[in-house]
């Protein structure tokens, strides 16, 4: 059993217009102290498994589980904030907290003053390589490999062992990709997160431990990378 | 294809579509039927303003009011103090002219109705002429020698004296029998008047009612009467006997040089009157005199002296028919003069004759022809029973000269200014109230002649501030002068359809608000966030234009279709509903106007106000889709802008104190992101503002109305006021003292003060009037011309102050106003008793009524305050009247214009206060016991006592209605609602009313609008926090992607939203204070912060409720 673990999951969107079949019944096991990445084409089911997996909601038949544990017995805001940290393709950062705001909002979720959110969100900053003059800036101030290394620092910030990140190198240039998932992969081996990484990118995906193939919202293949 | 593209595209948003079909048709209806009310509404307030015209007429409210030709010099000496510049200048006043009229001539006309003032004089050729004898005295001429036994009597004292030989003359007193006491003319100083019996003499002879001799009478002087009976006339020394005397003749007037229009008869008795005529049998006379007997069995004809005071004969024996007396003579003189006063016409010069009276009222109207216009000369407007009578047509010129009148007579014509040839360019009804009469222009006005009757000028008003113009006219009138407004019922026309254009403007107030928020929605939907959809196109190389049409052309679909059904329904709809608002807008502000003087004056049938126009309509839609076209296409440089490639260099920005650690939980998240938002933190606090002093100032000026309205209730004091029927008469009148009591018994009066009035004189004053036939109706005459003994509780019910301000009153030390209605009893009968039997009453001796008299009485007199004089007046006692003398003593000396003479006494004199005013009700159940004191024997005649003036002021205006309510219970008549009584009750209510329901009815529109733009406030929080909320839906996909609870998410926005429009409220409410509304400010800008955050509220708990993961897979596709 993985910390994280998929049973037969299935998800449909219902819309105005049509109903489609996102995923078809997948099970997967993602274990920690590894770099999970799921790769699939455009449209396979990717980002809907990983909002799953986030618990973004619950998926239409099947069964997420953490640490054995389904998350449709719990509280999907309390295992959002306590269970997975999200790492999106596009930073998602708030425009009007700064850096080191944006790294202390999860740690104030969960009850932490301010003033010691701000002294661990700095030491997060610095975790994941940036310089301390990017705290009290505006993530329009950063760049996009800084917005994601502080999107990955607040991620830090929840204090959660799994980490999943949508595309975490898309928008980003080749060094600055490398760099993000350098920090990536030292968590899962060095401090035995389990990170899970979604991507179309197939060099990425064969740097991680082990790569979920999707196909038209069923796994398609599922092996050790670089085996 | 670019236009179906687009417009598919919006329509396939069907939701969207539908939900903004509706608004924009919603709207365009609501906005039409707002814009139409209004458009009506000012159309038919021009058309009202057209069709009405308000005027005030300036009258002095004389001792003869209403009699158009009397002669009072009080109110010419008004007319003179009249600032006509001043007046004319006043706002709202468009034309004000002095009264400008005169009598005149007109060739042809024969006065057949109206004042004629010499209708029984004539010049007449009387022929076989027969004398007429009946009982009489035939007075002897000469030495007449009495014989030595007889009886001769005092043809003027009626008292008898016997003559016997050896005896003295015996005088036997004459009595008359008044109310069962004994009075006897006696002369004193060579007046002549009534001196009331102690006794009758016992045991001596006396008469009683000239019944011939009652009482003991010696024998002897018995016998004078067998000696025959003689009269004797002490005035012209001579005696007479009794016999048959000639008093007239029969004859037949074969012809006149001047009678009246139907006087002429062919046989008629003729009597000599007071001149020597005696004709010779079988000769023509030409006599001058007038008709006395007017019914045609017995025409009586009796010649009498010129009235020039010429020495010539009324009378003069003809030689033939040609005698040159018929054609050149005092006679022909004469006739000539009657025939031109007595067929004067009235003539009156205005620049606006249509809005003089009896035309502004609806007496006179144009039945063919025009107005002169103002200025315009050598025209004239001739009344239609002249015009028929000279048979007149529109074109015919007639010969209108001026006549001169008698300073002190109107009628004491003489020729003036010569005619003048005018065309008759107007014909009026025929009226016999306005028979002979012509109007012209200015330019043929300016009489000069001395001012007769009491209307000094006439004001022409606006309609709207007709009641303020009157109000300052009034203000500027002399004392005693009375400016009298008729708008013809404009201001109950024009109140309700007023009241609609406001709420029409309200209406189309908020809807313009509505229509902006849903079009900025409307334009912010379907093309500013239609960026994706710019970048697509124009990465495909679509021109710029086409990327306009594509977006445009969906937008514009959908616009039209709504607004074309939208505009056709309100047009359609429009009718019903302004009928319905109509009659509601009647119902609600319609004022009560029971008693009230607004309703003197006749009333005008509302015109038509004419048809529904389409234009509000059209332009509703029209304007609807232009800025909805307008805001399309700025939101289209918008979404071009976002979807452009950002160049140039980033702004940098580092937040003030850099990362903050204020605050915990939402809060924290609500404070930063409304500090540091920028413009989008600046447009919340900036709407919340701009709102908040809307509503604030909405507020602000209902809470002044409301204060307003409370003043006005506490400081406003109403009166009213008995008047004649027609409302404009207010003193010498008739009302019965039941009518005064029941008006006090409502118990919401705070005052009620009468008069009533008769006639004084000073003894030395009267002149002889001789022993004729006459002499008592000509004595009586003279009394009522004198001037007047006011009994009153108040000074302010007098006559002479009933329309001016209160007299300047220098008081006997000791005394002040408060005699007049005070407890202290004054009763004339006191008086009426001591004369009668002075031994009786021995301590009325001294007794003198206190009395407030004229500076210029007492100057004339030669008295001073504290004086004592003797005056004789005439008091009715049950049916009777009696000349009492009475002693006064000055207590007070009062100043002001008019009613110099008028003397005045307190209510007590007549009747006590306390009948009037206190517990004892003369209209209560039971037999009355007294009259004004306690115990007293005379019967209680207060009940049938008639007052001459009444008014009161009511304690409250809040009584206003409940006085209303119980004036037409006890049916007290009003203006235009007779019931029994010949006199009316008029409240002077209209500047309150006017004013309370005005502001009433702003206060009634702001309830309605606060609650419309609250709601409209809601709507525009909810729209602004929607577009606020809806542009962070990323935000929100975050927060709740990294956990935080829905409630959290939902207040980190709600706060934040709340602080920006409680600063811009809290801004608001400062910025209103120097206004010094307080609280209303506050409580406006509280309310709308609660609506904007029920907006508010509901525009984030909506977005909360999209679960977060389609909240993020939105902003993927994005």
């Amino acid at each position: 059993m993985g910390m994280l673990e998929l049973r037969n999951v299935c998800y449909t969107y219902r819309t105005q217009y049509q109903q489609v079949e996102a995923l078809k019944g997948i099970s997967h096991a993602f274990d920690p102290g590894l770099v999970h990445a799921i790769v699939g084409k455009s449209g396979s089911g990717k980002t809907t498994l990983l909002s799953l997996m986030a618990g973004l909601d619950l998926p239409t038949s099947g069964e997420v589980l953490c640490g054995g544990v389904s998350t449709a017995q719990m509280k999907l805001e309390q295992y959002r904030r306590e269970q997975v940290a999200v790492i999106y393709q596009n930073f998602r950062l708030f425009p009007l907290l700064t850096a080191a705001e944006n790294v202390m909002y999860p740690m104030e979720l969960r009850g932490m003053r301010p003033r010691e959110a701000r002294d661990r969100a700095a030491r997060l900053i610095s975790r994941v390589g940036l310089p301390d003059t990017v705290l009290d800036r505006y993530p329009a101030m950063l760049s996009g490999g800084e917005q994601q290394r502080v999107a990955i620092a607040r991620a830090l910030g929840m204090d959660t062992k799994i980490l999943l990140a949508d595309e975490p190198t898309g928008n980003l240039d080749t060094a600055n990709g490398e760099n993000i998932f350098a920090i990536l992969r030292a968590l899962a081996h060095e401090e035995g997160y389990c990170v899970v990484i979604v991507t179309h990118n197939m060099e990425l995906a064969a740097q991680a431990d082990r790569v979920l193939e999707l196909r038209d919202g069923l796994a398609a293949a599922s092996e050790e990378a670089g085996a | 294809m670019i236009v179906r593209n687009g417009v598919n595209s919006a329509l396939r948003a069907r939701r969207r579509a539908a939900l903004f079909f509706a608004l924009l048709l919603l709207l365009t209806l609501a906005l039409s039927l707002g814009l139409g009310m209004w458009s009506y509404c000012g159309r038919a307030l021009e058309t009202l303003d057209e069709s009405y015209a308000s005027i005030a007429l300036a009258e002095y409210m004389g001792e003869n009011y209403p009699d158009a030709d009397a002669a009072d010099e009080y109110a010419r000496q008004a007319a003179r103090a009249l600032d006509n510049g001043a007046l004319a200048a006043l706002d709202g006043v468009t034309l004000w002219e002095p009264a400008d009229q005169a009598l005149g001539s007109l060739a042809g006309y024969r006065r057949s109705s109206g004042a004629i003032p010499r209708e029984d004089a004539a010049v007449a050729v009387v022929s076989s002429l027969s004398p007429l004898s009946r009982s009489g005295i035939q007075w002897q001429d000469g030495d007449f020698q009495l014989p030595e036994a007889c009886v001769v009597i005092n043809a003027v004292s009626m008292d008898m004296t016997c003559y016997v030989p050896g005896l003295p003359p015996l005088v036997i007193p004459n009595y008359v029998s008044i109310g069962g006491d004994f009075y006897r003319y006696v002369e004193r100083d060579g007046q002549w008047g009534m001196e009331p019996a102690a006794s009758l003499p016992q045991g001596a002879p006396y008469l009683l009612n000239g019944g011939g001799p009652v009482g003991p009478i010696p024998p002897k002087y018995r016998e004078a009467q067998d000696g025959g009976t003689y009269y004797y006339s002490p005035t012209e020394d001579r005696y007479g006997v009794e016999g048959q005397v000639v008093y007239a003749y029969t004859g037949s007037i074969t012809g006149y040089l001047y009678c009246a229009q139907g006087r002429n008869t062919g046989l008629a008795i003729i009597e000599p009157g007071d001149t020597d005529f005696v004709p010779e049998p079988g000769r023509r006379y030409l006599v001058h005199g007038s008709f006395t007997q007017g019914s045609s069995s017995n025409t009586t004809f009796t010649v009498a002296d010129f009235p020039g005071g010429e020495d010539a004969l009324p009378y003069l024996a003809l030689s033939g028919a040609d005698d040159p007396a018929l054609t050149d003579s005092l006679f022909t003189g004469y006739a000539a003069y009657y025939q031109m006063v007595n067929n004067y016409v009235r003539l009156e010069a205005s620049d606006d004759i249509a809005a003089l009276e009896p035309f502004h009222q609806g007496e006179l109207f144009l039945e063919q022809g025009r107005f002169p216009r103002a200025g315009e000369a050598g025209v004239c407007v001739v009344d239609g029973r002249a015009a028929m009578q000279l048979g007149l047509s529109l074109g015919d010129r007639v010969e209108a000269g001026v006549l001169t009148s008698g300073t002190d007579d109107r009628f004491a014509l003489a020729e003036g200014r010569a005619g003048r040839a005018l065309e008759v360019v107007g014909i009026t009804n025929p009226s016999a109230d306005y028979d002979g009469c012509l109007w012209v222009s200015s330019a043929e006005g300016g009489f000069g002649q001395p001012l007769f009757g009491y209307q000094l000028g006439r004001a022409v008003l606006d309609n709207a501030g007709a009641r303020q113009a009157a109000d300052a006219l009034q203000a500027l009138a002399p004392e005693g002068v009375r400016v009298t407004l008729y708008d013809q019922g404009y201001s109950a026309a024009a109140q309700p359809l007023q009241a609609m254009r406001s709420t029409a403007l309200a209406i189309t107030a908020a809807c313009l608000w509505g229509t902006l928020a849903v079009l900025l929605l409307f334009g912010y939907l379907f093309v500013g966030r239609q960026q994706d959809t710019v970048a697509i196109l124009t990465c495909l190389g679509t021109p710029a234009g086409k990327v306009r049409l594509w977006l445009l052309s969906g937008a514009a679909v959908i616009a039209g279709a709504a607004v074309l059904p939208g505009a056709l329904a309100g047009r359609l709809s429009m009718e019903a509903i302004l009928e319905a608002s109509l009659t509601a807008a009647r119902g609600l502000y319609a004022a009560d106007q029971r008693y009230s003087e607004a309703v003197i004056g006749a009333a005008r049938e509302t015109p038509d106000m004419g048809g529904l126009p389409w234009w509000p309509a059209a332009a509703a839609a029209a304007g609807i889709f232009a800025a909805a076209m307008a805001l399309c296409l700025a939101f289209l440089a918008m979404a071009r802008r976002q979807s452009a490639p950002q160049r140039g260099r980033l702004t940098v920005r580092v937040p003030k104190g850099g990362t903050s650690t204020a605050g915990r939980g939402p809060a924290r998240f609500a404070l930063l992101s409304a500090r540091r938002g920028g413009w989008r933190s600046g447009v919340v606090p900036a709407a919340a503002m701009a709102l908040t002093l809307l509503l604030g100032l909405l507020a602000a000026a209902a809470q002044g109305w409301s204060g307003q309205i409370d003043r006005l209730y506490d400081t406003t004091a109403i009166t009213g006021e008995v008047t004649s029927t027609n409302g404009r008469q207010s003193t010498n009148l008739l009302i019965p003292a039941r009518n005064a009591r029941l008006l006090w018994d409502s118990g919401m009066l705070e005052e009620l003060s009468v008069s009533l009035k008769w006639n004084y004189w000073s003894p030395e004053d009267m002149p002889a009037f001789g022993a004729g036939g006459f002499a008592s109706e000509t004595r009586d005459a003279w009394i009522a011309q004198q001037p007047g003994l006011v009994a009153l509780n108040r000074l302010n019910a007098a006559p002479a102050f009933y329309y001016g301000a209160a007299p300047e009153v220098e008081w006997l030390a000791g005394w002040d106003e408060d005699f007049l209605g005070g407890a202290v009893n004054y009763t004339v009968y006191e008086s009426r008793y001591y004369w009668a039997q002075p031994d009786l009453y021995p301590a009325m001796e001294a007794w003198q009524y206190p009395c407030l008299a004229s500076r210029g009485f007492l100057a004339q007199r030669g008295l001073a305050l504290g004086d004592t004089l003797e005056l004789f007046a005439r008091v009715p006692f049950s049916g009777e009247t009696d000349d009492m003398l009475i002693r006064f003593q000055i207590v007070g000396a009062y100043s002001g214009s008019g009613g110099q003479e008028e003397i005045y006494v307190p209510l007590s004199f007549w009747c006590h206060p306390s009948w009037l005013l206190g517990g004892k009700d003369c209209l209560g159940s039971g037999e009355p016991t007294g009259f004004s004191y306690e115990g007293g024997a005379i019967p209680h005649i207060y009940s049938i006592t008639n007052f001459s003036t009444c008014r009161f002021t009511l304690r409250s205006p809040h009584d206003l209605e409940p006085f209303r309510d119980y004036l037409a219970e006890e049916q007290l008549s009003q203006v235009g609602k007779l019931n029994m009584n010949r006199t009316t009750v008029v409240l002077r209510d209209q500047a309150f009313v006017e004013t309370v329901s005005g502001l009433g009815r702003y206060i009634t529109f702001s309830r309605i609008l606060l609650p419309v733009l609250c709601g409209a406030v809601g709507l525009l929080g909810f729209l602004i926090s929607w577009l606020m909320v809806n542009g962070r839906r990323m935000e929100f996909a975050v927060m709740r992607g990294l956990g935080a609870s829905k409630g959290r998410v939902f207040w980190s926005f709600f706060l934040e939203q709340g602080a920006l429009a409680l600063a811009g409220c809290l801004l608001g409410g400062l910025a209103l204070l120097p206004l010094g509304a307080g609280r209303a400010v506050w409580l406006a800008a509280a309310g709308f912060w609660l609506c904007y955050l029920a907006g508010c509220a509901l525009a984030t708990a909506l977005t909360g409720q999209v679960s977060p993961m389609a909240l993020l897979q939105t902003q993927e596709q994005h």
